[in-house]
């Protein structure tokens, strides 16, 4: 089958991780990526979003120009801030006009009957990765014709990935673990952070955790579709990322006080941690802090940290305590050598996933200690 | 007791009551007479420590944790700072003015700065703005500020540079400012200054006799005042949204009477309300001769900070409430606002309060298109000259006017405005280069002031103030 050629718009750091991710860039004969001119991307590597590896696709500013090369455009969710009606919209729909395919990875709710109706028209394909519909009904009936509501344990190992806050390179984390991991054989499924991940082969975080109905409902939900995977898919392990943070950061900026972490938590219990920090001049203290942190609260034992190549804006969270997490990126040199610093201060194992070769070194502590598990005498 | 067992702490006695002000904590205990005695004795006879000192020591207070060195965190990161995270760039568009103000650095009374009829081009200024954008892509929103001589001169070439920013930073919240003298904001360039997110500093000194008595036109030597509050006045109405985005910043002159700018100021209600007055004294930073403070204005000034803590405490009711005095509150109530927070106690290697990543926050470039910290460093200060447009940024000067504390190092770790602190390059720069002497005059206002500080916020806590009056009263 003929390969398409793809164009990403608005590209920023958030599309990144799928540029680094072979099971998304195998996909496309040519990818191209337009970002808006205020973003400061234009005209350098993709690589300079995220501060990592050089990939080798140069960001324009032009999106008319280069849209005859596509078949498909992806509109993708971006960090920066963006406005639908004057950046978006006109652009998908100059893009049916011009017979390209559609797909949506930004919220189009308002508008996405009139663009599935323009595609139709046109004759070109509609995607909308956002129309996540896995609600809670499911599992609430399933559990009450049963007459159990009750938590059923996994008999599948569980890889937590969580992140201290928000832009912590969590889903680079998740996706290249998941790669890694694959590729020494296992079959790996994998419940992501995000909510368009079934456009990269796995499950979007499910939306019934958003939805208004019980706490503890929510936690039984969980429970059940994580065990729905285990028999469905039947995989050798489950990944499981949380997102968002889990920490309050101020009085602001709340990261949803922790509570989603916590209910999925009490739905599985992972047999395996990694938990991605911002970049800071960490002392024992501190990380000790964090580990306790997450040992009360959400009741995990760390295995392996990443720190990511992206620090807290103090500046600006001070002078003008946004409603968000500003942060800073940081260069891999910069990265190398703070990495060691911390290496030398940390009771457990540090890594950066931006970092050539340290998926395969997480991978290997993750698999050697769910290995020591699968030796015991288990029923 | 060898100077670095020492806490690390700042007594002082006020209203008949005993402090000190710990450094770690950032805190100011109270404590009774005997305490503060032995926490001043010269040195500990090796007699038992008082029970109350033990029990501070306890809580983590009087630590004799001190900075081993005097290391700016962020020179670790200029690059990254400075290459992803440009807040704003300051255009000099000319060096011309149509002022000729006293204590203008341009004006004569400074060091080497003089006026000049130097322009900026509009090719240059668009690198400018290009290069901005280029280094901001992890700034949430970015500033682009003309500054002259007087920068309406060149009213042509700051709207062409708006309507480029516009488009070439689309994404981006972009917004514009401008300082200016006032005498041009007439109708005709008001109008065309409409419409963009663009934030007005007008200078304007206090009334007329005041004001006359620094700035005169570069023509005919006449006092200014008149042109200036007319041009205001006559935009303001007849485009009162203008208010909001017009401050006035008013260049204090410490050998007039305080009083009369400050009634000005209360007595121009219609004028001035909605927009923000900032008072500064005129800068002896850079200048030939130092001006001295007179006795009246000294008098004035500080009863009428009496009289405003009397008014934020309820004890009277005519607000002496005026934008210029405050200001001079910013950082008590600041610190107010923040005394309940605990911190982690002083690193071991860190940086005193004060300067910020030169360039990083209001990178100014000159009409040659040399880049300078901020618009208030003077540009004939080789120091002060951190790179150009075509060269990028000069790295180990800027970490060398980041780190102007190694200046003093000795004196930082064993002061007690170490967290407080205010000084950056700027108020070290002797003209030619970074200088102690020049830094230590510097250091004894902060020291003065600080202290000062920390006892007016003992003196609010006394007379029952609570950290809600701030908002309340005070419209901070
Ligand atoms: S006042 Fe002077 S000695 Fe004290 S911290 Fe500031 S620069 Fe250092």
């Amino acid at each position: 089958m003929n390969k398409e050629s793809v164009l990403i718009y608005p590209y920023d750091s958030q599309f990144t991780p799928l540029l680094r991710h072979k099971g998304f860039v195998d996909n496309y004969d040519k990818i191209q990526l337009s970002s808006l001119p205020g973003w400061g991307l234009c005209g350098k590597d993709a690589s300079y979003a995220d501060g990592g590896e050089f990939i080798g696709l140069t960001v324009s500013q032009e999106f008319d120009e280069i849209l005859s090369e596509a078949d498909t455009v992806i509109f993708a969710e971006a960090d920066n801030p963006y406005h639908l009606e004057k950046m978006i919209y006109p652009k998908i729909f100059s893009a049916i006009e011009a017979g390209k395919n559609i797909v949506t990875l930004i919220q189009v709710d308002e508008k996405a009957d009139e663009i599935k109706k323009k595609c139709e028209r046109k004759g070109v394909r509609f995607t909308n990765y956002r129309e996540n519909s896995l609600d809670h009904t499911d599992f609430l009936d399933q559990m009450k014709s049963e007459f159990k509501k009750e938590i059923v344990d996994s008999r599948i190992p569980i890889l937590a990935v969580i992140g201290l806050a928000e832009h912590t390179n969590k889903f680079q984390l998740q996706l290249d673990l998941k790669a890694t991991i694959e590729n020494m054989g296992y079959k790996v499924s994998m419940v992501g952070s995000r909510a368009y991940c079934e456009l990269l082969g796995f499950h979007s975080f499910p939306a019934f955790m958003k939805e208004v109905i019980s706490e503890s409902d929510k936690i039984l939900c969980y429970n059940r579709y994580i065990k729905r995977i285990e028999l469905t898919e039947k995989p050798d392990l489950i990944i499981v990322a949380v997102p968002g943070g889990f920490m309050r950061y101020n009085n602001k900026i709340i990261n949803d006080f922790g509570i989603t972490a916590y209910e999925i938590f009490q739905a599985i219990v992972p047999d395996a941690v990694v938990l991605s920090l911002f970049h800071e001049k960490y002392t024992v203290d501190y990380l000790d802090g964090i580990i306790k942190s997450v040992k009360y609260k959400l009741g995990l034992e760390i295995d392996a940290f990443n720190i990511s190549n992206r620090q807290i804006d103090w500046v600006e969270m001070t002078n003008s305590q946004p409603d968000v997490i500003s942060t800073l990126t940081l260069n891999p040199e910069f990265m190398k050598k703070s990495i060691e610093e911390c290496k030398a201060l940390s009771q457990i194992p540090v890594f950066n996933i931006l970092e050539k070769g340290d998926a395969e070194r997480i991978t290997n502590l993750i698999i050697d200690k769910l290995s020591e598990i699968e030796m015991a005498v288990n029923f | 007791m060898p100077i670095d067992k020492k806490p690390l702490i700042n007594s002082f006695e006020n209203m008949n009551k005993f402090y000190f002000f710990d450094v770690n904590k950032n805190k100011i205990i109270n404590v009774d007479e005997e305490t503060y005695k032995a926490l001043n004795a010269p040195e500990t006879t090796g007699s038992s420590e008082l029970p109350s000192i033990k029990k501070l020591k306890n809580q983590g207070y009087l630590s004799n944790n001190r900075v081993e060195k005097i290391e700016h965190i962020n020179g670790r990161m200029l690059e990254e700072l400075l290459g992803y995270n440009l807040r704003k760039i300051i255009l000099q568009v000319t060096q011309n003015c149509n002022f000729r103000c006293n204590y203008c650095v341009y004006s004569g009374s400074y060091v080497n700065r003089i006026h000049s009829n130097k322009r900026m081009d509009f090719a240059t200024a668009r690198k400018g703005i290009d290069f901005l954008i280029a280094h901001s892509k992890d700034s949430k929103e970015i500033d682009i500020g003309f500054y002259g001589g007087e920068p309406l001169l060149e009213i042509d070439l700051i709207t062409q540079c708006m309507d480029y920013a516009v488009k070439a930073a689309e994404g981006k919240n972009v917004t514009f400012s401008l300082t200016t003298n006032g005498s041009l904001l007439n109708e005709a360039n008001v109008k065309r200054l409409l419409g963009y997110k663009l934030r007005i500093t007008v200078s304007l000194d206090g009334p007329q006799e005041v004001h006359d008595k620094n700035r005169t036109f570069a023509s005919n030597g006449c006092g200014t005042f008149n042109a200036v509050y007319n041009n205001i006045r006559r935009i303001v109405e007849k485009y009162p949204e203008i208010k909001r985005n017009l401050s006035f910043s008013m260049v204090i002159d410490p050998t007039a009477q305080f009083n009369c700018l400050d009634e000005f100021i209360a007595g121009e209600e219609e004028f001035f309300n909605e927009s923000a007055v900032m008072g500064s004294f005129i800068s002896n930073v850079y200048r030939d001769d130092q001006l001295q403070f007179s006795e009246n204005f000294v008098g004035e000034w500080e009863y009428s900070k009496f009289r405003f803590l009397l008014f934020v405490l309820g004890k009277i009711s005519v607000a002496n409430n005026s934008q210029l005095i405050r200001a001079a509150y910013r950082e008590h109530f600041e610190y107010i606002s923040k005394s309940h927070r605990e911190i982690t106690p002083l690193a071991k290697q860190d940086h005193h309060s004060g300067p910020c990543v030169p360039g990083q926050i209001r990178l100014f470039m000159s009409t040659d298109a040399n880049f300078y910290p901020c618009e208030r460093v003077s540009e004939t200060s080789d120091i002060m000259k951190i790179g150009n447009i075509e060269d990028g940024f000069y790295f180990d000067k800027i970490e060398e006017l980041l780190n102007v504390g190694k200046l003093t190092e000795e004196n930082c770790k064993e002061c007690f405005a170490f967290r407080n602190c205010r000084i950056c390059a700027s108020l070290s720069d002797d003209g030619n280069q970074l200088s102690k002497e020049t830094k230590l005059k510097a250091c004894q206002d902060v020291r003065f002031n600080v202290d000062e500080m920390l006892k007016d916020v003992c003196t609010l806590k006394e007379c029952g103030f609570k950290k809600e009056m701030i908002q309340m009263t005070t419209g901070f």
